[in-house]
Protein backbone atom coordinates (compact mmCIF):
# COMPACT_ATOMS: atom_id res chain seq x y z
CA UNK A 1 0.00 0.00 0.00
CA UNK A 2 1.03 3.83 -0.59
CA UNK A 3 2.17 5.85 1.95
CA UNK A 4 2.11 9.67 0.95
CA UNK A 5 3.83 9.99 4.69
CA UNK A 6 6.93 8.25 4.49
CA UNK A 7 7.65 9.90 0.40
CA UNK A 8 7.14 13.36 2.21
CA UNK A 9 9.52 12.15 5.10
CA UNK A 10 11.63 11.01 2.18
CA UNK A 11 11.75 14.31 0.67
CA UNK A 12 12.29 16.32 3.55
CA UNK A 13 15.56 13.99 4.00
CA UNK A 14 16.51 14.72 0.49
CA UNK A 15 16.38 18.30 2.09
CA UNK A 16 18.23 17.93 4.74
CA UNK A 17 19.84 14.86 4.98
CA UNK A 18 22.18 16.44 8.30
CA UNK A 19 21.23 19.15 10.23
CA UNK A 20 23.55 22.73 10.03
CA UNK A 21 26.99 22.06 10.94
CA UNK A 22 26.54 24.60 13.95
CA UNK A 23 24.36 22.01 15.47
CA UNK A 24 27.25 19.28 15.23
CA UNK A 25 29.52 21.59 16.59
CA UNK A 26 27.72 23.38 19.54
CA UNK A 27 26.31 19.45 20.80
CA UNK A 28 29.80 17.66 20.91
CA UNK A 29 31.06 21.26 22.38
CA UNK A 30 28.72 20.65 25.41
CA UNK A 31 29.32 16.84 25.27
CA UNK A 32 32.59 17.78 25.97
CA UNK A 33 32.20 19.92 28.82
CA UNK A 34 30.06 17.30 29.87
CA UNK A 35 32.32 14.59 30.14
CA UNK A 36 34.96 16.78 31.79
CA UNK A 37 32.90 17.72 34.11
CA UNK A 38 31.69 14.01 34.86
CA UNK A 39 35.50 12.72 34.70
CA UNK A 40 36.51 15.81 37.78
CA UNK A 41 33.41 15.10 39.49
CA UNK A 42 34.08 11.03 39.07
CA UNK A 43 37.80 11.05 40.22
CA UNK A 44 38.43 14.13 42.04
CA UNK A 45 35.52 14.74 43.90
CA UNK A 46 35.89 12.57 46.73
CA UNK A 47 39.62 13.22 46.88
CA UNK A 48 38.14 16.84 47.51
CA UNK A 49 36.13 15.94 50.41
CA UNK A 50 38.57 14.17 52.04
CA UNK A 51 40.70 17.11 51.74
CA UNK A 52 38.25 19.42 53.13
CA UNK A 53 37.50 16.82 56.05
CA UNK A 54 40.89 17.31 57.05
CA UNK A 55 41.47 20.35 56.83
CA UNK A 56 38.29 21.59 58.85
CA UNK A 57 38.58 18.80 61.21
CA UNK A 58 39.01 19.68 65.09
CA UNK A 59 41.46 17.32 66.06
CA UNK A 60 45.15 18.49 65.06
CA UNK A 61 47.23 14.99 64.83
CA UNK A 62 50.45 16.00 66.07
CA UNK A 63 53.75 15.95 63.41
CA UNK A 64 55.14 12.58 63.32
CA UNK A 65 58.72 13.90 64.37
CA UNK A 66 57.13 15.26 67.85
CA UNK A 67 55.59 12.05 68.69
CA UNK A 68 57.91 10.48 71.54
CA UNK A 69 58.31 6.52 71.65
CA UNK A 70 59.36 5.23 74.68
CA UNK A 71 62.73 3.51 75.68
CA UNK A 72 62.30 -0.11 76.37
CA UNK A 73 62.49 -0.79 80.39
CA UNK A 74 62.18 3.19 80.34
CA UNK A 75 59.41 4.18 82.75
CA UNK A 76 59.97 7.95 83.01
CA UNK A 77 57.83 9.56 80.09
CA UNK A 78 60.46 12.58 79.75
CA UNK A 79 63.13 10.80 78.39
CA UNK A 80 60.71 8.97 75.60
CA UNK A 81 62.28 9.20 71.91
CA UNK A 82 60.63 11.28 68.86
CA UNK A 83 62.65 9.84 66.37
CA UNK A 84 66.30 8.36 64.89
CA UNK A 85 68.16 11.66 65.25
CA UNK A 86 67.76 11.34 69.15
CA UNK A 87 69.30 8.38 68.86
CA UNK A 88 72.62 9.51 67.50
CA UNK A 89 71.95 12.77 70.15
CA UNK A 90 72.28 10.20 73.01
CA UNK A 91 75.00 8.73 71.67
CA UNK A 92 77.11 12.05 71.53
CA UNK A 93 76.45 12.99 74.40
CA UNK A 94 77.55 9.95 76.02
CA UNK B 1 61.84 4.51 0.80
CA UNK B 2 59.11 6.06 2.61
CA UNK B 3 58.29 4.95 6.46
CA UNK B 4 54.81 6.45 7.12
CA UNK B 5 54.77 6.71 11.45
CA UNK B 6 51.73 7.68 13.25
CA UNK B 7 52.39 9.80 16.49
CA UNK B 8 50.00 10.21 18.82
CA UNK B 9 47.13 12.12 18.10
CA UNK B 10 47.39 14.64 15.49
CA UNK B 11 50.64 14.77 13.40
CA UNK B 12 52.63 11.95 10.92
CA UNK B 13 56.16 11.64 9.94
CA UNK B 14 57.13 11.65 6.72
CA UNK B 15 61.09 10.42 6.38
CA UNK B 16 61.69 10.12 2.73
CA UNK B 17 65.62 9.71 2.47
CA UNK B 18 67.54 12.77 3.69
CA UNK B 19 64.24 14.50 4.18
CA UNK B 20 61.79 14.90 7.83
CA UNK B 21 58.41 16.82 7.64
CA UNK B 22 55.66 16.66 9.56
CA UNK B 23 52.39 16.00 7.30
CA UNK B 24 49.06 17.73 7.86
CA UNK B 25 46.86 14.85 9.20
CA UNK B 26 44.37 12.70 6.95
CA UNK B 27 40.24 12.28 8.32
CA UNK B 28 41.80 8.22 8.07
CA UNK B 29 45.10 8.88 10.40
CA UNK B 30 42.94 11.09 12.69
CA UNK B 31 41.79 8.05 15.73
CA UNK B 32 38.66 9.34 16.48
CA UNK B 33 37.64 9.82 12.52
CA UNK B 34 39.32 6.17 12.05
CA UNK B 35 37.00 4.80 15.22
CA UNK B 36 33.98 6.79 13.74
CA UNK B 37 35.04 4.99 10.38
CA UNK B 38 34.32 1.55 12.24
CA UNK B 39 31.93 2.47 14.74
CA UNK B 40 29.46 3.37 11.25
CA UNK B 41 29.02 -0.37 10.84
CA UNK B 42 27.44 -0.69 14.30
CA UNK B 43 23.87 -1.07 14.84
CA UNK B 44 22.10 1.59 17.28
CA UNK B 45 21.83 -0.39 20.64
CA UNK B 46 25.74 -1.73 19.49
CA UNK B 47 26.89 1.93 19.45
CA UNK B 48 24.56 2.93 22.83
CA UNK B 49 26.36 0.19 24.62
CA UNK B 50 29.90 0.81 23.56
CA UNK B 51 29.59 4.59 24.37
CA UNK B 52 28.01 3.90 27.55
CA UNK B 53 31.33 1.49 28.28
CA UNK B 54 33.91 3.46 26.81
CA UNK B 55 32.60 6.98 27.00
CA UNK B 56 34.16 7.62 23.75
CA UNK B 57 32.22 10.61 21.73
CA UNK B 58 32.61 9.74 18.34
CA UNK B 59 30.02 6.51 19.23
CA UNK B 60 27.55 9.09 20.05
CA UNK B 61 28.67 11.27 16.97
CA UNK B 62 27.65 8.55 14.67
CA UNK B 63 24.31 8.54 16.39
CA UNK B 64 24.13 11.55 15.56
CA UNK B 65 24.69 11.71 11.70
CA UNK B 66 22.58 9.41 11.50
CA UNK B 67 19.20 11.02 12.93
CA UNK B 68 20.28 14.71 12.69
CA UNK B 69 18.70 14.94 9.47
CA UNK B 70 15.49 13.35 10.30
CA UNK B 71 14.88 15.40 13.89
CA UNK B 72 15.56 18.32 12.07
CA UNK B 73 13.32 18.19 9.55
CA UNK B 74 11.14 17.42 11.84
CA UNK B 75 11.62 20.50 13.86
CA UNK B 76 11.15 22.91 10.69
CA UNK B 77 7.96 20.92 9.87
CA UNK B 78 6.36 21.43 13.15
CA UNK B 79 8.01 24.52 14.09
CA UNK B 80 8.22 25.88 10.76
CA UNK B 81 11.25 28.48 11.46
CA UNK B 82 14.48 27.40 10.62
CA UNK B 83 16.49 29.16 13.63
CA UNK B 84 13.62 27.87 16.22
CA UNK B 85 14.67 24.30 14.83
CA UNK B 86 18.36 24.28 15.00
CA UNK B 87 18.17 25.41 18.71
CA UNK B 88 15.27 22.47 19.09
CA UNK B 89 17.72 19.79 17.32
CA UNK B 90 20.47 20.60 19.26
CA UNK B 91 18.37 20.59 22.64
CA UNK B 92 17.06 17.46 21.51
CA UNK B 93 20.24 15.62 20.84
CA UNK B 94 21.49 17.27 24.44
CA UNK B 95 18.57 15.28 26.07
CA UNK B 96 19.28 12.03 23.93
CA UNK B 97 22.72 11.89 25.00
CA UNK B 98 21.80 12.94 28.87
CA UNK B 99 19.49 10.07 28.97
CA UNK B 100 21.48 7.71 27.05
CA UNK B 101 22.00 5.25 29.43
CA UNK B 102 18.26 5.58 30.94
CA UNK B 103 17.61 4.12 26.54
CA UNK B 104 16.20 0.79 28.16
CA UNK B 105 15.45 -0.75 24.76
CA UNK B 106 12.04 -1.49 25.33
CA UNK B 107 11.76 0.10 21.45
CA UNK B 108 13.92 1.00 18.97
CA UNK B 109 16.07 3.46 19.79
CA UNK B 110 14.59 5.59 16.39
CA UNK B 111 11.29 5.68 18.21
CA UNK B 112 12.55 6.83 20.88
CA UNK B 113 14.64 9.61 19.63
CA UNK B 114 11.08 10.62 17.47
CA UNK B 115 9.04 10.18 20.61
CA UNK B 116 11.35 13.01 22.23
CA UNK B 117 11.73 15.34 19.33
CA UNK B 118 7.49 14.68 18.69
CA UNK B 119 7.29 15.80 22.78
CA UNK B 120 9.69 18.90 22.71
CA UNK B 121 8.07 20.05 19.37
CA UNK B 122 4.32 19.98 20.81
CA UNK B 123 6.00 21.49 24.44
CA UNK B 124 7.60 24.17 22.83
CA UNK B 125 4.48 25.17 20.65
CA UNK B 126 1.89 24.61 24.01
CA UNK B 127 4.16 27.01 25.92
CA UNK B 128 4.74 29.39 22.95
CA UNK B 129 1.35 29.74 22.34
CA UNK B 130 -0.33 28.72 25.39
CA UNK B 131 -2.22 26.79 23.25
CA UNK B 132 -4.42 24.55 26.23
CA UNK B 133 -5.74 22.98 23.38
CA UNK B 134 -3.53 21.46 21.46
CA UNK B 135 -3.71 18.29 23.64
CA UNK B 136 -6.67 19.14 26.07
CA UNK B 137 -8.48 16.58 28.16
CA UNK B 138 -11.87 18.60 27.31
CA UNK B 139 -11.73 17.44 23.67
CA UNK B 140 -10.50 14.08 24.60
CA UNK B 141 -13.31 13.30 26.53
CA UNK B 142 -15.56 14.66 23.68
CA UNK B 143 -18.20 11.93 22.57
CA UNK B 144 -17.54 10.72 19.62
CA UNK B 145 -19.04 12.27 16.99
CA UNK B 146 -16.67 11.77 13.69
CA UNK B 147 -16.71 9.68 11.23
CA UNK B 148 -13.88 7.13 10.38
CA UNK B 149 -12.05 7.80 7.98
CA UNK B 150 -10.31 5.02 6.47
CA UNK B 151 -6.55 5.33 6.65
CA UNK B 152 -6.30 4.87 2.88
CA UNK B 153 -7.95 7.93 2.24
CA UNK B 154 -4.63 9.67 3.92
CA UNK B 155 -2.19 7.38 2.97
CA UNK B 156 -2.45 7.32 -1.42
CA UNK B 157 -3.22 11.26 -1.12
CA UNK B 158 -0.95 12.82 -3.29
CA UNK B 159 2.34 14.20 -1.65
CA UNK B 160 1.39 17.87 -2.37
CA UNK B 161 -1.91 17.98 -1.20
CA UNK B 162 -0.56 15.92 2.02
CA UNK B 163 1.77 18.45 2.41
CA UNK B 164 -0.67 21.54 1.72
CA UNK B 165 -3.19 19.28 4.14
CA UNK B 166 -0.71 18.85 7.13
CA UNK B 167 0.13 23.02 7.09
CA UNK B 168 -3.65 23.78 7.35
CA UNK B 169 -4.47 21.22 10.50
CA UNK B 170 -3.54 22.42 14.33
CA UNK B 171 0.26 21.25 14.98
CA UNK B 172 -0.83 18.81 17.68
CA UNK B 173 -3.32 17.00 15.56
CA UNK B 174 -0.24 17.00 12.51
CA UNK B 175 1.98 15.42 15.09
CA UNK B 176 -0.52 12.37 15.88
CA UNK B 177 -0.76 11.61 12.31
CA UNK B 178 2.91 12.23 11.34
CA UNK B 179 3.70 9.83 14.55
CA UNK B 180 0.92 7.36 13.42
CA UNK B 181 1.77 7.09 9.99
CA UNK B 182 5.29 8.64 9.23
CA UNK B 183 7.47 7.31 11.87
CA UNK B 184 4.99 3.70 12.87
CA UNK B 185 4.86 5.11 16.81
CA UNK B 186 2.04 2.40 18.03
CA UNK B 187 -0.30 3.72 19.72
CA UNK B 188 1.15 2.54 23.04
CA UNK B 189 4.46 4.70 22.02
CA UNK B 190 2.22 8.07 20.88
CA UNK B 191 0.50 7.83 24.32
CA UNK B 192 3.22 7.43 26.93
CA UNK B 193 5.28 10.09 24.50
CA UNK B 194 2.35 12.41 25.18
CA UNK B 195 1.60 11.61 28.78
CA UNK B 196 -2.35 10.50 27.34
CA UNK B 197 -4.14 7.34 27.58
CA UNK B 198 -4.03 5.22 24.67
CA UNK B 199 -7.98 5.44 24.61
CA UNK B 200 -7.17 9.79 24.22
CA UNK B 201 -4.86 8.80 21.63
CA UNK B 202 -6.94 6.85 19.67
CA UNK B 203 -9.74 9.38 19.67
CA UNK B 204 -7.04 12.20 18.80
CA UNK B 205 -6.18 10.11 15.72
CA UNK B 206 -9.84 10.02 14.66
CA UNK B 207 -10.05 13.77 15.10
CA UNK B 208 -7.21 14.36 13.09
CA UNK B 209 -7.98 12.39 10.21
CA UNK B 210 -11.49 13.97 9.84
CA UNK B 211 -10.39 17.26 10.24
CA UNK B 212 -7.63 16.48 7.32
CA UNK B 213 -10.12 14.70 5.06
CA UNK B 214 -12.01 18.11 5.64
CA UNK B 215 -9.65 20.32 5.12
CA UNK B 216 -8.79 18.22 1.79
CA UNK B 217 -12.10 18.34 0.43
CA UNK B 218 -12.51 22.06 1.52
CA UNK B 219 -9.65 22.63 -0.78
CA UNK B 220 -9.31 20.34 -3.23
CA UNK B 221 -12.61 19.65 -4.67
CA UNK B 222 -14.39 22.84 -4.69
Amino acid sequence: MANSFKQLAEEAEEQFPQAPAEVEHKLMGSVRVTQLVGNVVELYLPRMLDVLRSLFSPIDAPPIRDIKLPLEGDTDPTNHRSGPHDAERDEAQA
Amino acid sequence: MVIFATVPTFCTIRTDGQTTAFVKPSFSSHPSRSRSASANQHSDTELIQKYLSTRESAYFQVLYQRYSGKVYSKCISLLKDEVLAKDAAQEIFTKIFLNLAKFGERSKFSTWVYSITYNYCIDYLRKRKKETKLFSSEADDAPDVVEEVPDTALLEMEVKRLKVVLEKIPEGDKAVLLMKYQDDLSIKEIAQSLDKTESAIKMKIKRAKHKAQTVYRTIFTD
